[in-house]
């Protein structure tokens, strides 16, 4: 499917905020929802594609990381439970892209969960997964403004039932 | 950000069906086929329609974008990064998120991650995790979460109060040949005895199951599992003066949980003509192939008889020309899990490393009758060049003058569970001695993980024993009481004591964790090495030690013809 034609194609995008990015072939066929559209659209199309779950700002932001990664080989299509070692390490050049404030890095795990770009999906929850680490529920709560839902029964109950690893 | 033109234009509403046809076909890559493979156990749907529920009113709460605005794949992503500590803290956050803790793939990523890490899960049975509802697999990896952490921990402490079984007085303790039991379940173990009988027993009620007579007393046998039938083959092997007799012997344990029983039945025995220095058998069960491995004492070059499959009468002999030296080298066999390459490293002291790879299909094209097959006339098979080389790892043992020679070794394979991406992992444990000095004071081990066709790391984990306490007879120095697994290694050592005044020996019960898989391990070994609490009536009355990842348990069997279980998880 990626024909020499592709590579010097342009996709337009048009985000919820009638933003329209013009952007190379292969930086738009990142995101997977995307590049599966192309291919129903067809090649002699002109047609912008619209994406009415991802603002102009995030997309913006979204478009950068996948201009820096264009050239990233493709993952396996199976590769999903072949590269499951889990490791929380992220690249320079990412770990310095995903330096956000908290509204933006969850926009951005949302738009990359809706346009399909693993790679970038797995930047932002490794993120999160950091900010998690080594912290006690309370500052989990604190961090990311959670209310407690829990009666106070019920949170007795759900610490006991949670204290199996805890040191002893 | 050159290529980015932002423009203005109007919206273009072309296909709004098609995107959201392929929304719904693509779900998200890590973890469709997951969540595919689980419809029994899967309560994703009830967990995703809560936490819809639940952002819902936070939207009309005028909430900002945060963590619970995530949908549940999303978060999902961030659970397979967080360890089972980091899982238990976010479950006690709010009802939504413990909602996702509570999701099987969250506990079936941990199973991966901690068997890939090269734990061993408490399991026992032949059961695959992923075979678990969400809530057993939940609370096996919570209870090997904590084993591992206890056992890692300074001095590790017993779980729960330990239990003392009387064993049938059918056995005797001191019978028992150490090193060499295999455990099933919680329910059954193999123990084997110095005169060749096999005893299946129960390690809860200290009865005796099942015994079988291998009526070779003096022969190389191997354990095998195999999941798939619920049962263990044994590969027995006994070299005489004439011939060579080979058998394999099916031992079958019921699956209900009742007072279980085992099943003992021979299935195929045979009589090789000739009987070369036999020195060590492997098997792949699932295959039916068997490897044994020989020396040729006329040239001193070691050749590998195989059988392709026991219930037919296909083999060949394989000449290795690889050289063998008695005592020096470690030389070990291993079929791939798909039964279609063998491979053979051996271990040349100091620093070398010899491994060749030979193709099963070509040895299948060239196989004859292998009851007659003669090992002096072998096959036309030449190692595989891409998996065949030779390399230079660190130095295995501390060189200080001692005239190191290996004394016996084991080989454990670090779980029969499959998991796609799962590498399969084997363990090393070599004992070295001086036969020069006092047996009893000085003792080395090697350990080394392999994966399927390599060591896992250059640098091999070694550490001197001192003093152990021996049992005998075994060989002409006995061997020290011990007990090794896949990442651990218990003994028994006698340490200085002051007792009354007077300096005495005091046991104390030592557990080794080996570096973890593929770690280059540059610490001190002592680092790695804990004593675990057990009362001294019992440590001065022990005949053999086993320790059971599978239980998280140590077993302990006594002069006074008791079973000690210590719980630590």
């Amino acid at each position: 499917m990626s024909t020499t034609e592709d590579k010097t194609r342009k996709v337009k995008l048009v985000t919820s905020d009638n933003e329209e990015f013009e952007v190379d072939w292969e930086v738009a066929t990142r995101s997977v929802l995307i590049k599966h559209m192309l291919e129903d659209i067809g090649e002699s199309e002109e047609q912008a594609i619209p994406l009415p779950n991802v603002t102009a700002n995030v997309l913006k932001k979204v478009l950068e990381w996948c201009e820096h990664h264009r050239k990233d080989p493709e993952p396996a299509p199976e590769s999903s439970d072949d590269n499951r070692k889990r490791t929380l390490e992220i690249g320079d050049w990412d770990a310095k892209f995903i330096q956000v404030d908290q509204e933006m890095l969850f926009e951005i795990i949302l738009a990359a969960n809706y346009l399909d770009i693993k790679a970038l999906l797995d930047v932002g929850c490794k993120t999160v997964a950091n900010m998690i680490k080594g912290k006690q529920p309370e500052e989990i709560r604190k961090m990311f403004n959670i209310v407690n839902d829990f009666t106070p029964e019920e949170e007795a109950q759900i610490k006991k039932e949670n204290e199996w690893a805890e040191d002893r | 950000m050159e290529d980015v033109k932002s423009v203005h234009a109007a919206s273009s509403l072309w296909a709004r069906t098609s995107l959201v046809r392929r929304k719904s076909s693509t779900l998200l890559n890590g973890f469709t086929k997951l969540l595919r493979n689980v419809s029994t156990y899967n309560t994703a749907d009830s967990t995703r329609k809560r936490l819809a529920d639940s952002q819902a009113e936070d939207m009309k709460a005028g909430k900002g974008l945060g963590l619970m605005s995530l949908p549940l794949d999303a978060l999902l992503v961030v659970f397979s990064y967080l360890e089972v500590v980091d899982v238990l803290s976010v479950a006690q956050v709010c009802r939504s998120l413990n909602d996702v803790s509570r999701e099987w793939v969250v506990w079936n990523n941990s199973a991966f991650n901690f068997l890939y890490r090269g734990k061993i899960l408490l399991l026992d049975d032949f059961v695959h995790p992923a075979s678990l509802p969400a809530s057993k697999l939940r609370e096996t990896i919570m209870r090997t979460s904590n084993l591992d952490r206890n056992w890692r921990s300074k001095s590790p402490t017993l779980a729960s109060v330990h239990s003392t079984i009387k064993i049938s007085s059918e056995i005797k303790v001191t019978d028992l040949l150490c090193c060499a039991s295999f455990y099933v379940s919680d329910r059954a173990m193999i123990l084997p005895k110095t005169d060749g009988v096999l005893v299946g027993f129960n390690p809860s009620t200290g009865k005796i199951i099942a015994t079988y007579d291998l009526k070779q007393k003096y022969g190389i046998y191997t354990l095998h599992a195999h999941p798939p039938t619920h049962s263990i083959y044994a590969i027995v092997a006994e070299p005489s003066v004439t011939d060579l007799k080979l058998s394999v012997l099916h031992i079958g344990f019921p699956r209900d949980s009742g007072e279980s029983s085992m099943t003992f039945t021979p299935t195929a025995e045979w009589s090789l003509p000739q009987a070369w220095g036999l020195l060590t058998v492997v098997a792949n069960t699932n295959h039916r192939l068997i490897c044994m491995l020989f020396l040729n004492p006329a040239d001193g070059t070691l050749k590998l008889f195989v059988v392709l499959d026991w219930e037919t009468r296909l083999g060949g002999v394989i000449d290795t020309k690889l050289p063998y030296q008695s005592g020096q080298k470690a030389t070990v066999i291993r079929f791939s899990d798909d039964g279609e390459e063998l491979v053979i490293f051996s271990d040349q002291l100091p620093d070398k490393w010899t491994q060749l790879t030979y193709s099963m299909s070509e040895l299948r094209a060239q196989a004859t009758d292998w009851q007659t097959a003669c090992l002096s006339s072998p096959v036309n098979v030449t190692p595989m060049t891409d998996t065949s080389f030779t390399f230079d790892v660190c130095a295995a043992l501390p060189t200080d003058g001692m005239r190191s020679v290996l004394y016996q070794y084991w080989t454990s394979t670090h779980s029969w569970i499959r998991y796609p991406g799962l590498p399969i992992r084997l363990s090393y444990i070599l004992l070295y001695c001086d036969p020069t000095r006092r047996p009893d004071l000085d003792w080395y081990i090697v350990q080394y993980y392999t994966s399927q066709d390599k060591p896992c790391a250059r640098r091999r984990f070694t550490f001197k024993m001192r003093d152990p306490v021996m049992v005998g007879p075994y060989g002409s120095h006995g061997l020290p009481v011990m007990s090794p697994s896949f990442n651990h290694l218990c003994w028994l050592e006698k340490v200085d004591a002051r007792r009354g005044g007077r300096r005495v020996k005091r046991r104390v019960l030592r557990i080794v964790t080996f570096p973890e898989d593929g770690d280059a391990f540059e610490g001190e070994a002592s680092a790695l090495i804990r004593t675990l609490k057990v009362p001294r009536r019992v440590l001065d009355t022990i005949c053999h030690l086993f320790v059971e990842p599978g239980m998280g348990a140590v077993l302990i069997t006594t002069t006074k013809n008791e079973l000690h279980r210590f719980q630590y998880a």
